[in-house]
């Protein structure tokens, strides 16, 4: 196979078929790896086949409790011993990691060429234990696990970064393009009024990048009460008869899957979506389309003064619906306008967004108290580039735009976690008697002075029609 | 129904209702829709049918009843509901909108999944049995068990099956889900004798026996669990798991299986209600709670107990008279049964969720019925519409079904309609005023005696 195609094709599994990947393959992919580039060329690399499921199941709890432990027919834990480099740690402290990392890459691209699937897993969370349940020697380093087996699904290659966003001419920020970097894949600023649309987009594709086809970089997940939203707006869509609507922005398509499934089950509404770059576009669309939901992506038209336009005719939609999204944009009132331009005159908007101090956006806040110019990761969910608007300016902006609101709808709720955490803590100090009434309503009741999430159905206002 | 001295005939009346109403229920052939209540979720809004366990229960009711009266109709009926549930099947072997309560959603539950399988695999044995042919059932019901169930659940290093693909977290072992889906494999070792499956299922069934209860409290002795992390025991789940039991003891001729389900069904026993009926669960102290009161669960509590009778000298006098007059009680005269007693939190009340009817848990009352049948023909239909006086919390209404459409109604002058669902359609309405009451709402508020309807607490129409 061609070492260019098999880069471009390799893509990580999650998802792995039981049958056992024959001893001489795996001795190939092994072969590959210690052909390998390491420094000084010490090759201080060692492998554990961990085989034994009961060890398997107790590595996976120090590891950041990794499903794959039980899925992949082939578990590797590769080592690599510090103590014998020649190169002084103080000198190029990362050496190990390095050698490890092109070890790694040539046995993951060999496993490609045989048709076997293959995913690398750094999240070694207590190594010290690790090193005891193995037998491990101190000086080496558990590096990563390498996953293998056949592959049982097929991965699509989610967007990609532009190499002239990342190659720097002489010093950093120098792009040889000579054009401004575009954003980290975290924001350098939780306010997306300082984002280009052009940053936007490069984030969403790194969003999905990053996430892959199993993450849901959403600010709040499918949970019952979403679900409540999405009958609520598709029993809305049903009363009115929509029978050719837009998603803003749909992303992995969580809630507009969600939807699609109330509200399309024979065909009979047309589901269109506007996605932020020509590459999420085709991503989203081919996500939905292997769950069976035709919904044709389009990408957003982005002008060279940052502004943005719908690539669909006027008047030709009969509601739009934004699960979301608002919270994101570099500028809300800019595409309310478009979205009034391309709905007819008594069309439906329905706006779901994070309000402004619910649960959420004060558990957001208090993150960026601690880091505020860099999101910590393990809360993209509640991180990257929304800020939640107070539900009285959304409001007026949608009236701004050209819109009647017609119901405010409020949810109050509490992220799992800190539903879960307060039960806890209610444990643990001796009242869990009472962590079953405390962990949902009773916090609802007592702390949910503002909603967390509001949906907003508002109507385009025509031409002397009544709402 | 109407004061009949003639058991049988009281039975044939009521199934032939029953199965009139379930004929209305019918979004498209063989799919069967509608709201659906259960105790710790509810889906007013969304209607659409899905793959879920109400296909166990139909199915093998529709066999039942063509095995009785050899109406053709039966089992064309049964056919019907078995290529619906093959027309959601997806490449991977699940079933699309497997989730009941939480329809719809992306993935598959694996107890639904199991238990419409297990539908499938009734289907496949019966036409077997009357010299037609069953492959393709049998074969989706492999499909899904060895694409699915197998590859998703199986637990090599506990040797049982978990209940959701999430490996890690205890609530993933839930007793009464590994047993239906224990089940399937055994039916399918059945079927194909294939030994890999007998071995899953001995597995499955040493895991499920080592949380029997065996001393402690003198209420719970006999009983399982829900799962690890929760200790109640439910009289419904409880039942599921016995007829599995029971079923293990049929194939595979295990002694232990029996000696256990003669135990659970001791504990069942204590759960029974001097007029009939049992209650709902026992809490880890062996507190016993009757409410909220779900008529199709306690339907499959009388049907393992009439099947434990079998099997078993100790429970040979258990008699199922009360317990199907008491439930006989709660048909109305639309031909379904409602859902149960006791959401409201003054019992004495009926709530508008004991009130509505639904298909996935009439399949366990129609299949119990079918089984206990006699006769040979079914009476006619008997009603077209009925009126039921409800309570939202406190707002008296008014619950009318018919042929065309589910309504809860304001009973003053005005009428204004609080919930409609037209039959046949994939959405119900809700008016904005009562919306709160009309979303899913996650934790179990009816039995912790409080409400959190308060999630949306304001619906402000501007």
């Amino acid at each position: 196979m061609d070492v260019y195609k098999a880069i471009r094709e390799r893509r990580s599994s999650r998802l792995f078929k039981k049958e056992p990947i024959p001893q001489e393959e795996l001795r190939v992919i092994l072969d590959a790896g210690r052909w390998a580039p390491t420094g000084c060329n010490k090759q201080l690399f060692e492998t554990i086949l961990i085989e034994d499921l009961k060890l398997r199941r107790q590595v996976a709890r120090l590891s950041n409790n990794q499903t794959y432990f039980y899925q992949a027919p082939v578990v590797l834990l590769m080592l690599y011993d510090e103590s014998k480099e020649l190169v002084p740690k103080g000198v190029a402290p990362d050496v190990p990691a390095i050698s490890s990392g092109a070890f790694v890459q040539n046995m993951l691209l060999q496993a490609h060429a045989l048709g076997i699937g293959s995913l690398v897993v750094s999240a070694i969370t207590k190594k010290k234990k690790l090193r005891q349940l193995l037998n491990i020697p101190n000086c080496y380093e558990p590096m990563c696990f390498v996953f293998l087996g056949y592959p049982d699904e097929e991965v699509f290659p989610p967007p990609r970064r532009e190499i002239d966003d990342f190659v720097h001419l002489n010093k950093f920020g120098n792009l040889i393009t000579g054009r401004k970097r575009l954003g980290a894949l975290y924001p350098n600023s939780p306010d997306p009024k300082k984002w280009t649309w052009e940053e936007y987009a490069e984030f969403k594709k790194r969003i999905i990048h990053y996430a892959g086809p199993t993450g849901i970089p959403e600010p709040v997940g499918l949970n019952s009460l979403t679900s409540s939203l999405i009958d609520i707006v598709s029993m809305r869509m049903n009363c009115r008869g929509i029978k050719k609507t837009l998603d803003l922005f749909p992303s992995e398509g969580l809630f507009l899957r969600s939807l699609a499934w109330r509200i399309d089950p024979d065909g009979d509404v047309q589901l269109f979506a506007v996605e932020l770059s020509q590459e999420t576009a085709e991503y989203v669309e081919h996500m939905f389309g292997k769950d069976g939901i035709r919904c044709q992506v389009e990408a957003l038209k982005l002008s060279q003064n940052n502004d943005v336009a719908f690539p669909f005719e006027k008047e030709s939609f009969d509601g739009v619906t934004c699960f979301f999204r608002l919270e994101n944009v570099p500028n809300r009132l800019s595409i309310l306008r478009e979205v009034k331009s391309v709905l007819r005159d008594d069309g439906v908007i329905f706006v779901a967004f994070l309000n402004r101090l619910g649960a959420f956006d004060i558990i957001h806040r208090l993150i960026s108290l601690n880091k505020p110019n860099n999101f910590n990761k393990r809360w993209h969910w509640l991180s990257g580039p929304w800020c939640a608007p107070p539900k009285k300016l959304v409001l007026k902006e949608i009236k701004q735009a050209g819109f009647q609101t017609v119901a405010c709808y409020q949810f109050y709720d509490l992220p799992s976690l800190l539903r879960i955490g307060g039960a806890s803590l209610l444990h643990s100090i001796g009242f869990g008697h009472l962590s079953e009434k405390a962990s949902y309503s009773g916090f609802v009741k007592n702390t949910g002075l503002l909603p967390s999430i509001v949906l907003v159905e508002a109507q385009k206002k025509g031409d002397g029609r009544t709402v | 129904m109407g004061e009949l001295s003639d058991p049988n005939e009281k039975i044939g009346l009521s199934l032939s209702a029953l199965s009139d109403w379930f004929d209305t229920m019918r979004i498209r052939r063989g799919a069967y829709g509608g709201p659906v209540i259960h105790w710790w979720l509810c889906s007013f809004i969304y209607c659409g049918a899905g793959a879920n366990w109400t296909y166990e229960g139909l199915i093998e009711a529709y066999l039942e009843l063509h095995r009785k009266t050899r109406n053709d109709l039966w089992l064309k009926r049964a056919s019907e509901a078995a290529e619906y549930l093959l027309s959601l099947q997806m490449p991977d072997g699940t079933y699309r909108n497997s989730f009941f309560e939480l329809n719809p959603l992306q993935g598959s539950s694996s107890v639904h999944e199991a238990s419409a399988d297990l539908g499938l695999i009734s289907l496949a044995s019966y036409l077997e049995s009357i010299g037609d042919h069953g492959g393709k059932y049998l074969d989706a019901t492999l499909k899904n068990a060895e694409r699915s169930l197998f590859q998703r659940l199986w637990d090599p290093t506990v040797g049982t099956f978990r209940s959701t693909d999430n490996i890690l977290i205890k609530s993933s072992y839930v007793f009464n889900m590994m047993a239906t889906v224990a089940q399937v494999f055994l039916r399918l070792y059945q079927s194909t004798q294939e030994a890999k499956y007998r071995k899953l299922v001995s597995s499955a069934l040493s895991y499920i026996l080592r949380y029997q209860r065996k001393s402690p409290h003198e209420i719970l002795l006999g009983s399982f669990p829900q799962g690890l992390r929760d200790e109640n025991a439910y009289a419904l789940y409880n039942a599921r798991i016995l007829t599995f039991l029971l079923d293990a003891h049929k194939i595979l001729g295990d002694e232990k299986a029996l000696r256990a389900a003669d135990l659970c069904g001791l504990f069942l026993k204590k759960l029974g209600r001097k007029g009939g009926g049992f209650a709902f669960f026992a809490n880890r102290e062996g507190k016993i709670y009757d409410y909220p009161n779900l008529v199709g669960g306690m339907a499959e509590v009388t049907r393992a107990l009439l099947e434990l009778r079998n099997f078993s000298t100790e429970h040979s006098s258990f008699d199922e008279k009360p317990h199907v007059q008491w439930l006989l009680g709660f048909q109305d005269s639309i031909g379904g049964f409602r859902t149960g007693a006791g959401f409201h939190y003054d019992v004495k009340k009926t709530d508008y969720k004991d009130v509505f009817h639904v298909c996935g848990w009439n399949d366990k009352i129609f299949r119990l019925l079918a089984s206990l049948f006699q006769g040979h023909t079914l009476k006619e239909k008997i009603g077209t519409e009925m009126k039921e006086t409800c309570w939202i919390e406190k707002t008296r209404a008014t619950f009318i079904e018919n042929d065309k459409q589910v309504i809860i109604q304001d009973p003053s002058e005005d009428q204004k309609i609080i919930y409609r669902w037209n039959k046949g359609e994939n959405l119900g309405f809700v008016d904005d005023e009562y919306l709160k009451y009309f979303v899913r709402i996650a934790p179990a508020q009816s039995i912790l005696g409080y409400n959190i309807s308060d999630m949306i607490r304001s619906t402000v129409r501007v």
